[in-house]
């Protein structure tokens, strides 16, 4: 049975469930509401994030359904990124940073994970200020209060 | 860029490796580089990632060797796998979820199982019974623990380590190792209902109450023991028949140490344990002197449809070892992983070629070794039979030249030899 699914600038998309039901809160919303032809409102993803979000949701909608991950263990955690995603995921910045809002928004763990390895993985080598640089971030340490973190944190220099 | 909640931060603070990618031989290193360099970032980013930044601590990691106490103390509220060998103070960590321990440290931080009533992982290695008494009822305060590994020293107390792992009603993994005189007990213990995978990591001959653990656990899936200087298999075969109806893996430990043939399971014994199991066996992983005929007809028979893991290790030099190999990979359509290891020498490049003489059937085949095959250059080869194998190919070179940095990497960090194994779990 297809679902309507309706962008913040009123655009119309219309899936199977099963692709829709990638996501947990409209999962979680079908099963709420039960059965029905209206239009599900998501006014927080715009109509360009939700059509990747779909091209997302329709390449894995066969993927077996992921448990939750009890562990954040960092000795067991890879950052590998399958070909396709990392295709996928082979957008601007502002997009990437629009899908993982979308997807933690909409309550999908396997593309929010992807997203995050994703910018794990631009961040991987660079120093504060690259970091800082790379994202458009404003350092708001005061001088002394960089000094003190930087101090804090010598014992993981290389020597 | 889009203001990022603090969620999202953590999250991405959660998929910044801590630790290397592991090398061929499963050697990964500690590398808290980027995401210290992210905790410089900005304030957020500094509330968001330092926690993530101290959930890992174990006092044997060099970086750790430079943190001033004082930081150490107050960074210890972090903590979430926690190893500990020296008596220093982590009182203040409070949400663990693996605690790795040892004897000196643990009577310094008996507060640690206190304050931790949630913990579900233990490893706990004690050098001798002394300290066993001392830390009792510590062990009590647990009862949440899904994974144990236990070191204990000589002749713990028995009824006490007994009851303790009873205690732990949700334990799935229970490892026991370097113990001697675990005797018999007394057997109205509450059995173990959610033990899944049994580790019995030290020799049973000398704890004849470690094999009658094996009747306390009747979800039993998997069991690891040395099969080999007198090994009870006997008695495993038989609780396992009665008492472990789920039990689809038997695999040995350390089966590449290639002992003594005098030392290792006789045929009648591995077939006693090969036909134990009410269900298929899924895992099999067996050291023994051939891999005869016999106990591969036996294997194939009897589980050949379900077999995804067959690692054999074999002491004699003999062609029948391969073709057994050979059967097996053309038998066993589920297969995913496959070692046949022979002592230092034992065949020829010729001989291994046993193992290609059938089409193999699995198509799901993750892993494969073959150790033992011996090349002598000079005197064998005086046909040129073997040329082509050896012939370097120049994309071949260009791989192994990587693989040796791999290599050398993972032998300047001490990997050991545990590690090489990781490979095939």
């Amino acid at each position: 049975m297809p679902v309507t699914l309706t962008s913040l600038d009123d655009v119309k998309f219309t899936v199977d469930k099963d692709v829709a039901e990638r996501s947990i809160l409209i999962k979680n919303m079908i099963e709420d509401v039960g059965e029905s032809d209206s239009p599900i409102p998501l006014p927080n993803v715009s109509s360009a994030v939700l059509k990747k979000v779909i091209e997302y949701c329709e390449h894995h909608r066969n993927d077996p359904v992921q448990v939750q991950d009890e562990t954040d263990d960092p000795r067991k955690r890879s950052n590998d990124i399958e070909e396709w995603d990392m295709k996928f995921m082979a957008v601007d910045q502002e997009m990437l940073f629009e899908i993982i809002l979308a997807a933690n928004y909409l309550d999908i763990k396997p593309l929010l994970d992807v997203g995050c390895k994703t910018v794990a993985n631009i961040i991987k080598g660079k120093t504060p200020e690259e970091i800082r640089k790379t994202f458009n971030i404003v350092n708001d340490f005061t001088p002394e209060e960089e000094a003190q973190i930087k101090k804090e944190n010598e014992w993981a220099e290389d020597r | 860029m889009t203001r990022l909640l603090p969620e999202i931060i953590h999250q991405i603070g959660v998929s910044i490796p801590l630790f290397s990618k592991p090398s061929i031989h499963g050697a990964s290193f500690f590398v808290p580089q980027d995401l210290v360099a992210c905790t410089l970032v900005c304030r957020t980013w500094y509330n968001v990632l330092t926690p993530l930044l101290w959930r890992y601590f174990d006092d044997r990691e060099e970086y750790f060797f430079r943190v001033p106490l004082s930081l150490l103390q107050d960074r210890s509220r972090y903590f979430r796998y926690l190893t500990v060998t020296i008596p220093i103070s982590c009182r203040d960590s409070t949400l663990l979820r693996e605690l790795v321990i040892h004897g000196e440290a643990f009577l310094a931080n008996m507060a640690l199982l206190h304050n931790n009533p949630q913990l579900p992982s233990l490893s706990l290695h004690l050098e001798d019974d002394t300290v066993y008494h001392e830390i009792q009822p510590a062990l009590d305060k647990t009862s949440r623990l899904r994974t144990l590994r236990l070191s204990c020293g000589k002749h713990p107390n028995i009824d006490h380590l007994v009851q303790f792992i009873s205690n732990n009603t949700e334990l799935q993994k229970l490892e026991i190792l370097k113990i001697v005189g675990f005797d018999h007990f007394d057997m109205s213990h509450t059995p173990m209902l959610h033990l899944t995978e049994l580790r019995l990591d030290t020799r049973l001959d000398r704890n004849p109450g470690l094999v009658d653990l094996i009747r306390q656990c009747p979800s039993l899936e998997a069991i690891w023991f040395h099969a080999w200087f007198h090994c009870p298999a006997e008695a495993i075969a038989r609780n396992i028949r009665e008492c472990c109806p789920h039990l689809t893996s038997i695999r040995c430990l350390d089966g590449t140490s290639f002992r003594f043939k005098s030392l290792l399971l006789c045929d009648s014994e591995i077939l006693l344990l090969m036909a134990c199991t009410t269900r298929h066996l899924v895992h099999f992983e067996m050291e023994m002197v051939q891999f005869t005929s016999e106990i591969c007809r036996a294997l194939l028979a009897a589980h050949a449809q379900h077999l995804e893991t067959v690692h054999i290790y074999v002491h004699d030099k003999d062609r029948d070892t391969l073709v057994s190999g050979s059967k097996v990979l053309a038998a066993c359509k589920n297969l995913k992983s496959f070692a046949l290891a022979g002592a230092c020498n034992a065949w020829t490049p010729k001989d291994g070629l046993i193992l290609l003489e059938q089409p193999w059937k699995s198509s799901r085949m993750e892993a494969f070794w073959l150790d033992g095959i011996w090349y002598n250059a000079e005197g064998e080869d005086d046909d040129g039979d073997y040329e082509d194998f050896f012939e370097p190919d120049p994309d071949d070179l260009e791989k192994e030249r990587e693989s040796v940095v791999e290599v050398d990497a993972a032998a300047a960090g001490g990997g050991d030899a545990d590690n090489a194994w990781r490979f095939f779990e």
